[in-house]
């Protein structure tokens, strides 16, 4: 087996000083029903003052076994959909590191985390005087955008009260939810294949707060998917869960390797009772 | 502009070759008779319409002696002919007009004709014809004046007063009359004369319909002799039975079918004929099954002999999706059945059985809420485990559509629940619309209030129907803005079949062990372990792994490596994958 542990070679730098010498164990594990790796991460030998508690720091590291090769960062600062920090280190005599890394997961943090993102659905270049078409007036649809991230529920043929300042990056032409969903993974650099229903979107704002991740999330979360990343397409895949296109390919594990198996009762969630509000 | 002849036909029949032996009024002497027709043939096809017809006699020197022209005149082709005209020309002594035998035109004939049905089939065309032509008279040669009587006489004519005083007015006859009759002296002293007399007689013909015939009465007036009528009839020309009637061109409805409770719920919608504008809905519906599998067998019907008990029915391992509506009253339609079980023998390759269609209900268009066509029926003959076809027929009167769509429907047995159940509620104030959808109920689970809720907030953006104010809108113009309150509707079934689908049925997980580095390892990658013989027990189900063949999706996995005693990483030697039922 010493074979594949050089496939799965980790160099990780601490202030770009390469730590691997100390590193004691790595413990790779994607949990169920996520998309996410964690990769657990122990080191020794380092000076407890060169890791402080709560520190954040930058992560390089090779572990795509297609790629075996390839350094990857883990930069600092990006935020998991879960957790506070990518990069959680533990201080104590033995210093121990915590990451939760996705597959790129670095295309999928938003990169500008001040801005807020709006997708409306025209052009947004538009300038119209008639009153009928006021609301397709890019301030107006930015405002009822925001109006839908507020949940603030508007007379559409009314105009708007003000005039909603700031600074947005809009997405125009951006009318349905697998529009925006692959809109902000083209941002985020990622493919996003949409294989559900789609559906028609009011003018849609993403607060500063959210990454990419959660806002595609949110918009995919109405058919509650089964969300695969392809790393070979470099894609995000949102799959229909009435559809079932699992995979496409099945590995056949001989008798003697499984070396135990453990039932696990029912864990999902039941699901009685499904609310969909539109506001 | 009437028809004309487009096309001329001609037949020649020589007397010396005997072909012909025709007595007629001057026939002596004929060598040739030639008749020519002349017809109307449109240049797109179709009836042939006779526009005129000539015979022509001619004697043996040559010289024509008799000629007949015949005329109809029609309007449009197809309908009958108005007009008809006839001349008779030929080379008759006639005393005092034609003593010389010279060719003159002896008699005319102009019919009038009243197609009061021009369609209706059969010779029922009421006439009136007047002929015309000369006319022989006696001659009372001592005679200067003319008596009252004879006076009175030409006045009931309908002739001149200022005629001839030497006319004997009763002995006229017609110039054919006096040849049949050998009443033509031809000498040129004798005294008689010959007068053109128009008409010397009427032929009327009425032809009324009756509902099962037709009524024929003819009229003949004679000019000449006013107190020669003849009447002919009343003929009867009895109508002939046929059957004449426009189907009403109906549009197939469009049908919807769907496994509900213990029977299979059957809706029609749409279909009717859109006459000139007049929108017809059918009268009811017709709905028709076809059984393309056949449902459970039992040991004796098994056709390849390897039948097997029906093993325990393994909720776990059913994925019911059941996206049929609750009734339109809002309530569940129970079935008093327990939940049954779906079998189908392995191996079993028999072909589909197809028995045709068969009528199963003929339903009234009882209209929806919206006063559009629509009938529903409910089929409970139906076998657990077959597969049926349904399609729909629009009946108005005697017509009927063609079939609509076909729906399938696998039927997989009585259920406790009636699927999915949508409400759609819209906040009168703001305008936002909350669709709650409650789920079916589990078989595993007996208790009620089960389960957990889950809320979205989705930022759809549905269509707005503009109701008028008869709908109960209300608004300053008249108008009111709301959801469509049916897209709602739609977007929640489609949300909650899915959050159903992946969230309501019991699921069993495993974690498996594999000694083995598996370093390509994907989420999503199914994985099977046909050798490897284990059993695992999970809520209901209980899985081996032999008798399963089913491959596991793998959920997630771990692996790990740990530095030895010398500090450095040993390799990674095992892999622990979280699978799942897929």
């Amino acid at each position: 087996m010493a074979g594949a542990s050089t496939y799965l070679r980790y160099s990780i730098f601490v202030d770009k000083h390469d730590v691997t010498p100390w590193v004691t164990a790595i413990e790779i594990e994607q949990p169920r029903r996520t998309i996410y790796r964690k990769a657990e991460i122990t080191l020794a030998g380092l000076s407890p003052d060169a890791l402080p508690a709560g520190g954040r720091w930058d992560v390089f590291g090779t572990y795509d076994a297609a790629e075996p090769y390839q350094v990857e960062l883990i930069r600092n600062g990006y935020l998991p959909p879960d957790r506070e920090g990518a990069v959680l280190v533990t201080g104590g005599t033995v210093p121990k590191m915590t990451l939760t890394v996705y597959d790129y997961v670095w295309v999928l943090q938003r990169r500008a985390p001040e801005e807020t993102i709006v997708c409306v659905p025209g052009n947004g270049i538009v300038w119209d005087h008639t009153p009928d078409q006021v609301y397709y007036v890019v301030e107006n649809q930015i405002q009822t955008a925001l109006d839908n991230l507020h949940g603030i529920t508007r007379d559409p043929y009314k105009p708007t009260p003000y005039f909603p300042a700031g600074r947005y990056r809009v997405l125009n032409f951006i009318r349905t939810a697998a529009q925006a969903a692959r809109q902000l993974g083209l941002m985020a650099g990622v493919h996003v294949d949409w294989q559900l229903p789609d559906y028609k979107l009011k003018p849609y704002a993403i607060g500063s707060g959210t990454t990419y991740w959660d806002a595609i999330l949110a918009l995919a979360a109405p058919y509650a998917p089964e969300i695969f990343y392809q790393r070979a397409w470099n894609t995000l895949q949102l799959v229909d869960p009435l559809t079932r296109k699992w995979g496409g390919e099945t590995m056949n594990l001989p008798a003697g390797l499984v070396t135990s198996v453990r039932g696990a009762p029912q864990t999902r969630r039941t699901i009685r009772r499904v609310v969909v509000r539109v506001p | 502009m009437s028809l004309h002849a487009t096309t001329w036909r001609e037949d020649r029949f020589l007397a010396v070759d005997g072909e012909f032996s025709e007595a007629d009024d001057f026939c002596q002497g004929v060598a040739e008779v030639s008749v020519k027709t002349g017809w109307y043939v449109s240049p797109a096809g179709g009836e042939e319409f006779c526009i005129q017809r000539e015979v022509t006699q001619t004697s043996h020197s040559g010289r024509i002696i008799r000629y007949e022209l015949e005329r109809y005149e029609y309007e449009i082709p197809g309908s009958p002919p108005r007009r008809r005209t006839a001349e008779v020309w030929g080379c008759v002594y006639l005393p005092g007009r034609n003593p010389g035998r010279g060719y003159i035109k002896l008699e005319e004939e102009v019919e009038e004709l009243y197609p009061w049905n021009g369609f209706t089939p059969g010779a029922n065309l009421s006439r009136i014809r007047r002929t015309s032509g000369y006319v022989i008279y006696d001659l009372a040669t001592q005679r200067t004046s003319r008596s009252a009587e004879g006076e009175q006489k030409l006045a009931d004519r309908d002739q001149t007063s200022g005629s001839d005083p030497r006319l004997i007015v009763d002995s006229a006859r017609t110039w054919r009359e006096a040849i049949s009759d050998g009443g033509i002296i031809e000498e040129t002293d004798e005294p008689q004369v010959a007068h053109w007399v128009d008409p010397f007689e009427t032929e009327t013909e009425w032809v009324t319909e009756e509902p099962d015939k037709y009524t024929i009465l003819t009229t003949t007036q004679s000019h000449i002799r006013p107190n020669d009528v003849r009447r002919d009839g009343p003929r009867y020309q009895k109508k002939e039975g046929y059957t004449y009637r426009l189907p009403v061109p109906l549009s197939p409805p469009v049908l919807s079918a769907s496994a509900d409770g213990d029977g299979i719920r059957v809706e029609v919608k749409g279909g009717g004929a859109d006459l000139w504008g007049r929108f017809v809905p059918p009268d009811r519906y017709r709905i028709l099954r076809r059984t393309v599998s056949g449902g459970d067998r039992g040991a004796a019907t098994d056709p390849n002999g390897i039948w097997d008990d029906d093993p325990a029915e393994d909720d776990s391992r059913r994925i019911v999706i059941d996206t049929g509506y609750s009734d339109f009253d809002g309530d569940p339609i129970a079935s008093p059945l327990p939940t049954a079980s779906t079998y189908t023998e392995p191996g079993d390759t028999s072909e589909p059985v197809d028995d045709g269609w068969v009528v199963v209900a003929e339903v009234d268009n009882v209209g929806d809420r919206r006063g559009q066509p629509y009938g529903k029926a409910r089929d409970e003959d139906v076998v657990t485990g077959a597969v049926y076809e349904y399609v729909a027929q629009a009946i108005v009167g005697r017509d009927e559509s063609d079939y609509s769509n076909t729906a399938s429907v696998t039927y997989g047995g009585a259920s406790r629940s009636s699927g999915i159940r949508p409400r759609v509620t819209r906040n009168a104030e703001t305008g936002a619309v909350e669709v709650d959808i409650l789920g079916p109920e589990a078989a595993n689970i007996l208790e009620a209030g089960y389960g957990d809720t889950i809320t979205l907030d989705v930022p759809i953006e549905l269509t707005i129907d503009l109701l008028s104010s008869e709908d109960g809108g209300e608004g300053e113009d008249g108008n009111t803005t709301r959801w469509d309150e049916s897209a709602a509707r739609a977007f929640g079934v489609e949300v909650g079949t899915r959050y159903f689908a992946k969230y309501g049925n019991a699921s069993l997980e495993a974690t498996l062990e594999v000694a083995f580095p598996l370093l390509t390892v994907e989420r999503g990658l199914l994985v099977s372990t046909p050798d490897a013989t284990w059993r695992t027990i999970g809520n209901l189900a209980q899985i081996e792994s032999q008798i399963d063949p089913n491959p596991w999706l793998v959920d997630g996995f771990r692996l790990s490596a740990a530095a030895g005693k010398d500090g450095k990483l040993e390799g990674i030697t095992s892999t622990t994958l979280y699978v799942v039922q897929p």
